[in-house]
């Protein structure tokens, strides 16, 4: 299973068309309330949030020259179909999850290196698209997306990352490492519920018992 | 941007004179898209403007159809990006200098030297000049 989810999505889509926004901060607005929906990695370092509206940070944007857009769903549309139909030369079956990540069953398949497959999407959307990825892979869609999360935040795994490849220990060092509030599933409420009964990290998640976390959780 | 665009066109030339006895035996419609895009993922179509590239029967406003899927080469037009803008440019490559060619006696050629990186941002295929009104 592989998790393949396009790096800031509506901003990345901007940019394959205004290479003048590569590099800088870039917030795009929603319609009416003029507020961001989607931040540039720029953006969000000079700590702008999701919904933050645009007329309260003037004051910020002439600073840094941020740069905002007006949300083009028709263009995120058809980006989106793109990607997905690339994807789907990859895999035995794709389930699109959000506009911007889709599900791999990888089945079946002869793949002799997964990491490799990996690369070989990235490559071939960010050439055929223009917009970056992220992978994960591994034994469910859980680990998947677990994977995908330590591949953005690990740039020397150039945007792959295979938990296959993990021998259990390694896995859970990987886990361990990962607050619990990350997995998916795990909103802010649950995670400070976990937190609270000493669950603080997804390994702690994974060796806590099963039938105790479905019952009081 | 727009999207490569699908348009029934009767399969066959018209000479400019009299009707085609094939009229009634129509089995397919041509379909740009089979006849434009190689690789409709990777394929979007651009604007042309200004008159830089006149010499290769490029005018102003034509469309171009433009793909991400091919390697650039040397004497491919591209659309490249130079100091964050767009252009429509003759891809030169030899003897290790790359340049971009303007295919017009008013335009200058853009140079890159060692350093400077040249962003190709996909290959022109087609070129669809309106004929004149």
């Amino acid at each position: 299973m592989a998790l393949v989810d396009c790096n800031n999505f509506y901003v990345s889509c901007e940019r394959v068309f205004d290479a003048k926004l590569i590099g800088r901060p870039v917030i795009v607005l929603s319609n009416n309330d003029g507020c961001a929906i989607a931040r540039s990695a720029e953006a969000k370092a000079l700590g702008i949030k999701m919904g933050d509206p645009w007329h309260q940070m003037q004051q910020l944007a002439k600073q840094h020259g941020i740069v905002a857009r007006s949300s083009n769903y028709v263009l995120y549309g058809d980006m989106s179909a793109r990607v997905v139909s690339i994807l789907r030369t990859f895999a035995a079956d794709v389930e699109v999850y959000s506009i911007d990540e889709s599900f791999l069953d990888l089945g079946n398949m002869p793949i002799a290196d997964l990491r490799a497959h990996g690369r070989a999407i990235v490559q071939r959307v960010q050439q055929w698209v223009g917009m970056p990825v992220c992978v994960g892979i591994g034994p469910s869609k859980t680990l998947a997306k677990l994977a995908n999360h330590v591949a953005k935040k690990t740039p020397r795994l150039a945007s792959v990352c295979d938990f296959g490849r993990l021998s259990p220990e390694q896995l859970m060092k990987v886990l361990d490492r990962i607050e619990v509030g990350d997995v998916w599933g795990v909103g802010r409420r649950l995670s400070v519920r976990l937190g609270v009964d000493g669950i603080k990290t997804a390994g702690d998640l994974a060796r806590a018992d099963t039938e105790k976390i479905k019952r009081q959780y | 941007m727009a999207q490569a665009l699908h348009v029934p066109v009767m399969a066959w030339s018209v000479p400019a004179g009299f009707a085609s006895p094939a009229e009634d035996y129509i089995e397919r419609r041509l379909d740009f898209n089979d006849l434009l895009v190689d690789q409709p993922d990777a394929t979007f179509v651009v604007r042309a403007k200004g008159r830089s590239m006149e010499k290769a029967r490029i005018y102003d406003d034509a469309l171009l159809v433009v793909s991400r899927a091919i390697t650039a080469r040397h004497k491919h037009i591209v659309v490249a990006v130079v100091d964050g803008e767009f252009t429509v440019k003759r891809l030169w490559r030899e003897d290790g200098v790359t340049r971009l060619v303007a295919e017009s006696d008013d335009f200058p050629d853009i140079e890159f030297s060692e350093g400077q990186t040249l962003e190709v941002w996909g290959v022109v295929k087609w070129v669809l000049n309106r004929a004149p009104d």
